[in-house]
């Protein structure tokens, strides 16, 4: 690549990127970018398992997931309902995420 | 301004490469002690941003070996190109099967780098323009800006997204170097504290992209006190705080 077409492809990337960044600025989390932590919705939810015993999401997520909105958490309560059978029946009460009851339940 | 050309010198080069290669290795490393491993064994519950299921454990063993060897030429400063070339098409796998804001940012990096990789050695590197590696100074610049701009627009600044991040950081397993509990309770004694330290969150991201740009050593101590600062409560932010500092250490020619 030559020093000119290295010199444009660069511009019209950054062009890119900074239009990217504005579009992600205005649609708000819906596209990834960079937030970092802007947004963090409270969550009042319990979530407990076939005997009781709370449930907590963290312990069956990697290190250093954070679940922010109500769209993660949805994501890990799914996660929990199809790789972990033993838990169920589930019961999460969350006044966001719907009416309480099993989670897992078609 | 300074450094607002697309010219390095040898040392910052030399310097971002080595930096560059400890973070890969240092990814590899936390992904190992987070348990990555056991998204792709069916075990924990992992984050996709595109749904392409996840791949088998041998080919995470390939991606993080790929990761690593990379990272090591990079710090040793062995076939830098390939290695950075390599390495960036590992992290195009490894984002699509976890998505994360430090995969995201070493992907552009490592991706920038790949279309046309300075050697530091080669005589004339520092005589050539290189508006590549100046892409990754923007992105710097353009990470600290947008999230400023982002909490601004979220209202980040009135502190309940700060306390709600606190009230996550509480319930995980792994806590910070300073524990969450004991901010938290501070948070709920003296609200205007968390709106205070919101405050300093985004006046810093505001601040460090005209420190590095007016006074790149400055701006560097700045970008390692905030992300240090960062680290102490949530450990998961390393890779990341050591990407932005690889990308600050272009600032620095």
């Amino acid at each position: 690549v030559s020093d000119d077409a290295l010199r444009r492809l660069c511009r019209v990337l950054l062009v890119l990127n900074l239009l990217y960044c504005a579009l992600a600025l205005l649609v708000g989390p819906r596209i990834p970018s960079w937030g970092m932590f802007s947004r963090v919705e409270r969550m009042d939810y319990s979530l407990t398992d076939g005997r009781g015993r709370t449930v907590n999401p963290y312990d069956y997520m990697p290190r250093g997931s954070y679940i922010l909105d109500q769209a993660s958490m949805a994501a890990a309560v799914s996660c929990l309902c199809r790789a972990h059978p033993e838990l169920r029946p589930l019961r999460l009460d969350s006044a966001a995420l719907g009416p309480a009851g099993d989670p897992c339940a078609p | 301004v300074k450094n607002s050309s697309a010219r390095f010198d040898r040392a910052s080069l030399r310097l971002f490469y080595r930096l560059l290669g400890l973070t890969l290795m240092a990814l590899v490393a936390w992904e190992l002690w987070a348990g990555r491993w056991g998204v792709h064994a069916g075990v924990l519950c992992g984050r996709r941003a595109v749904d392409v299921g996840a791949y088998s454990t041998f080919w995470l063993a390939v991606e993080w070996s790929t990761l690593a060897l990379s990272g090591a030429a990079l710090a040793l400063g062995r076939r830098r190109g390939l290695a950075a070339r390599a390495a960036c098409a590992a992290m195009v796998c490894s984002v699509s099967q976890a998505y994360m804001n430090q995969k995201a940012l070493l992907l552009i990096i490592l991706f920038y780098v790949s279309l046309a990789p300075p050697d530091p050695e080669a005589p004339d590197v520092e005589r050539r323009a290189w508006p590549n590696m100046a892409l990754i100074r923007w992105q710097i610049l353009i990470v600290y800006g947008v999230s400023a701009v982002a909490k601004l627009r979220a209202g980040f600044q009135t502190g309940d997204a700060l306390r709600g991040l606190f009230e996550i950081l509480a319930r995980l397993p792994a806590a910070g170097w300073i524990p969450a509990h004991p901010v938290l309770r501070l948070f709920d004694a003296a609200p205007l504290a968390a709106a205070a330290a919101s405050w300093l969150v985004i006046v810093a991201e505001l601040a460090i992209p005209v420190l590095l740009m007016r006074r790149p050593r400055w701006g560097f101590a700045a970008v390692v006190l905030m992300h240090a600062a960062f680290m102490a409560f949530m450990p998961g932010l390393v890779v990341f705080s050591l990407a932005m500092l690889t990308g600050a250490s272009l600032f620095l020619a």
